[in-house]
């Protein structure tokens, strides 16, 4: 009897054993494991880029929280996907540079840049349903460009000398808007060539740090008023109507201007420049000239330029005048330009500094209806690249009839 | 850190000190598992196999000890070496004064002991708490670093009665508390408090004993940093695992730590003439929640641990001498909710397996002329934190072998002991898949200096004699060095630390 009680409580001690170790296996925690998940990030350039996705861009996924940093380097498709990230707060950013050839294929400008974004943070605590897309942004390529001057006038039918016909398009060659508020525009002084035996070039040819201006009128805008988008441009008519249909007009007149975003309107007490009732007009900041801004129809010298204001510039004397003054306007202000000659042999008269302008265009005459317009370098989607060499002769064309706002075959 | 040394204060015993882990031992409160190794050979007592050194049975105490004995022991004691993990500190100078001892008490038995400690760690860095290693992941630092002054307290008490049909019922009390300062700014303090009640009853029927008992404990320690006051307002980082941290710029907080330990045990003896036999099996589980901050508490990380300890003990004596085998295994996990990602982030597992023989010649272990002993072990351990991607393992095998002198000398006994130990480097692993900038030195250090290979050698030299009547005295010297073989894991070269005490025993 004793003995089968011992037993008893041996197999019960051993049982009791076996049965706290195996029930304490299953103890084990059922707290989850921390999770990590899928972040797939989609990088595109700017919207006025050639691609879209951004191949190479390095991406990089920082959280907030340890500031420990994840990154890598986007495919084919500008999509990088992380594999493994933990729940947390993140600041997504990515950074692309761009070489000069890349440039030029991307945007047409053949400037190196480096495109940047940053996202907001962003909490993920499980895998999120779509990619984290962000868009690339930087600076500004390229700018604004003198796209066609119309500047040599056209005959009338009955053979009589039109000028009044004259416009000049201000293009957005660049990958952003541009806010043409407050932008200058002027003629540069000096004769377009040997016009008559006396001629001479302009005295200030020496001086290459500035071009010297006769006229200079003003886009009127408080700075952000007057947007410009990538490949618009905009048209400034010495007066702002249909020159073909306008009684006041010439029938003969290869342009309608009624649609010009600007007029240059001199107003003056004797009445002589009418002013256009459906287009704006420019503000004239300095005025040396007839009864209209003329541009001299054997070739102007244009300048497009950003200054303070126009009080900020030099007035100077004109060497070996006494009373002739006009505005000097240093090169580094100007944004671009353009020089026409009277023809081929009229180099020495340049005008504009070879720092804006390596050359010249010139037509086949006076009152030939003709244009020079800036060639297209390339076209980045429905945006065309006009080509900037700081060069009008190889940069610019000579076609009539003019196409303003446009790029019709002449 | 899973295996936490001695997390009990007085009387716990770890398996898992296989000769591979090094010299932890920074907190007086772990004291007892530092000198285990040589108090083993040189002991004032002898414990046979019971329900009590299988599983902690307090109503076992009266079977397990062969007779009453007190002591009253001084000690100081010296740890130096770069062989150490990485929040330890490079040297530990400690001063301990016990007092314990056993007694039969009319029918009843009752055992307590108190033993007050005093400790000055030096270069001490990535932790400003008083261990990194007792399983906790979640703790502070600074990267300053520094030397931390401690004192500690530790009281433990058994009572067990009379047996009434075979069956005693027994209970230990166990109570720690320890607080500490760092010295330089912006000086961190903190205050341990352990306390452990285990209640037990154990059955004897004839040579047989069976028993079983539960074990409840609170553990919390209490944080506080102030660098308001400071010359430099350096970071604070609250590590999270194995180089999971995050980290801010503060100028006072408190930290608070709260834990729970709930258990059982069973086990089953047999005391022969010639035979005596012990079975136990215990299992422990810990949780742990931090809390940050006083006005509004917010989560700093839990962790929930669990140890299985199974262990069986076989002697065999006689008047001319005895034999004792021992096998012990333990099996240990935790896992640590981080607390900003709300989920599992560190998971630690790992078992030991050990298997001891001792010799001696004489009537017990403690009188006897001889003795040797032999300890084979093996542990693993793993370690992974999921975030950093980070994890190790290291199964490292050892041997250690003692030997014991006892000798007349002038006025008493001189007793030697000296022992030494080989650990291997078994199969090891470790990949940091997203490390960050303290994994190279919070978690490639340690598996470094867990991992390496080592040889250990150990010296005890005791002088025993009668000072009055039944009361004898013990001047003891103790000393130990071990020494890692060629490289470590992280490309340090090879590392030592070394472990001297002078201790003089009243008993």
């Amino acid at each position: 009897m004793m003995r089968s009680t011992q037993l008893r409580a041996v197999r019960a001690a051993l049982l009791s054993s076996v049965a706290l170790l195996a029930g304490l296996a299953g103890c084990s925690d059922s707290s989850t494991e921390v999770q990590t998940f899928p972040v797939t990030v989609s990088v595109s350039y700017p919207a006025n880029y050639a691609s879209t996705a951004a191949a190479g861009a390095s991406v990089r996924l920082t959280n907030t929280q340890t500031s420990t940093v994840d990154s890598a380097l986007a495919d084919a498709q500008g999509s990088v996907t992380f594999p493994r990230v933990l729940p947390g707060s993140y600041v997504i950013s990515a950074t692309r540079t761009l070489t000069s050839s890349e440039a030029l294929t991307l945007t047409g400008q053949s400037t190196a840049v480096t495109l940047n974004v940053i996202n907001p943070v962003i909490a993920f605590a499980t895998a999120p349903a779509l990619p984290t897309a962000l868009t690339l942004a930087g600076s500004r390529l390229g700018d604004l460009v003198i796209k066609e001057v119309y500047y040599t006038g056209s005959l009338t039918p009955s053979g009589g000398l039109y000028f009044s016909d004259q416009f000049v398009e201000i293009y957005n060659n660049s990958t952003d808007t541009i806010y043409t508020d407050s932008l200058f525009i002027a003629d540069v002084f000096g004769a377009s060539g040997q016009i008559n035996p006396a001629t001479v070039p302009t005295p200030f040819q020496s001086d290459a740090q500035n071009v010297y201006v006769s006229s200079i009128w003003q886009i009127p805008g408080s700075g952000r008023q007057r947007a410009l988008a990538p490949g618009a441009s905009i048209v400034i008519a010495q007066d702002g109507i249909d020159h073909r249909g306008d009684p006041l007009g010439n029938p003969s007149s290869p342009v309608n201007l009624s649609t010009a975003n600007w007029e240059t309107f001199n107003e003056r007490p004797d009445g002589r420049d009418l002013d256009a009732p459906g287009v704006p007009n420019l503000t004239r900041s300095v005025f040396r000239g007839g009864f209209d801004w003329l541009l001299p129809v054997f070739g102007p010298g244009l300048v497009i330029f950003r200054a303070p204001s126009v009080a900020a510039l030099d007035t100077v004397l004109v060497p070996g005048t006494t009373q002739t003054y006009r505005t000097r306007v240093p090169v580094a202000l100007v944004i671009d330009a353009f020089e026409a000659l009277q023809n081929g042999t009229s180099g020495s008269f340049k005008r504009v500094p070879a720092s804006l302008d390596g050359g010249f265009q010139f037509g086949s005459g006076t009152y030939t209806s003709q244009s020079a317009r800036r060639k297209v370098a390339a076209t980045i989607g429905v945006r065309r690249v006009l080509q900037d060499s700081n060069n009008s002769t190889n940069d610019f064309t000579i076609i009539t009839p003019p196409t303003p706002r446009s790029f019709g075959s002449p | 850190m899973l295996f936490g040394l001695c997390q009990i204060p007085l009387g716990g015993r770890s398996v898992a000190l296989a000769q591979g882990t090094p010299y932890t031992s920074s907190s007086p409160l772990r004291a007892c598992c530092l000198g285990a190794a040589s108090e083993q050979e040189i002991a004032i007592r002898d414990t046979l196999p019971s329900l009590l050194s299988v599983s902690r049975n307090a109503a076992s105490i009266p079977r397990s000890l062969s007779q009453s004995w007190r002591r009253v022991l001084g000690q100081a004691r010296a740890t130096e070496g770069g062989w150490r993990r990485p929040q330890d500190a490079a040297r530990i100078n400690a001063l301990a004064l016990t007092a314990e001892g056993e007694q039969r008490a009319g029918a009843w038995f009752v055992s307590g002991g108190v033993t007050y400690g005093r400790a000055s760690d030096v270069g001490v860095s990535w932790r400003n708490t008083s261990d990194a290693y007792l399983g906790n992941s979640f703790i502070w630092a600074d990267s300053v670093g520094g030397t931390f002054q401690r004192d500690e307290l530790a009281l433990a008490g058994a009572l067990v009665t009379p047996s009434w049909r075979g069956v005693n019922a027994g209970v230990q009390i166990d109570y720690g508390l320890g607080q500490g300062a760092r010295q330089n700014d912006p000086k961190p303090l903190f205050r341990r408090r352990v306390a452990e009640l285990s209640p037990a009853v154990a059955y004897t029927f004839g040579r047989q004993q069976i028993g079983a008992g539960v074990m409840l404990g609170w553990q919390g320690e209490d944080l506080e940093i102030g660098g308001g006051l400071s010359a430099e307002f350096p970071l604070v980082y609250r590590l999270r695992g194995l180089g999971t941290f995050d980290r801010t710029q503060l100028i006072s907080a408190e930290r608070a730590m709260i834990g729970g330990v709930s258990g059982a045990h069973a086990g089953w003896s047999r005391t022969g003439d010639r035979w005596v036999t012990a079975i136990g099996t215990t299992l422990r589980v810990e949780r742990d929640s931090v809390r940050d901050g006083i006005a509004t508490p917010v989560s700093g990380g839990a962790t929930r641990r669990t140890r299985r300890d199974g262990e069986a003990a076989l002697r065999r004596r006689s008047a001319r001498g005895g034999l004792e085998v021992a096998a012990a295994l333990r099996m240990e996990e935790a896992r640590g909710v981080d607390p900003i990602f709300r989920a599992v982030n560190v998971i630690d597992e790992g078992t030991a397996m050990e298997a001891r023989l001792r010799w001696w010649r004489g009537v017990d272990p403690v009188a006897a002329r001889w003795g040797a002993g032999l300890v084979v072990s093996q542990s693993r351990l793993s370690r992974r934190d999921i975030a950093a991607e980070t994890s190790w393992e290291a199964v490292m095998p050892s041997l250690a072998a003692t030997a014991t002198r006892r000798v007349p000398a002038p006025g008493g006994d001189l007793l030697l002991g000296v022992g030494g130990g080989l650990g291997w480097r078994g199969s090891t692993a470790y990949s940091a898949q997203r490390p960050t900038q303290l994994t190279p030195i919070l978690a490639l250090a340690d598996f470094g200096v867990v991992s390496a290979p080592t040889r250990r050698a150990l010296l005890s030299l005791a002088w025993e004699r009668i000072v009055a009547g039944r009361v004898s005295s013990r001047v003891r010297v103790d000393g130990s060095l071990a020494r890692t073989s060629g490289r470590l894991a992280d490309d340090r070269e090879s590392l030592a630390r070394s472990m001297w005490s002078l201790s003089l025993e009243l008993f």
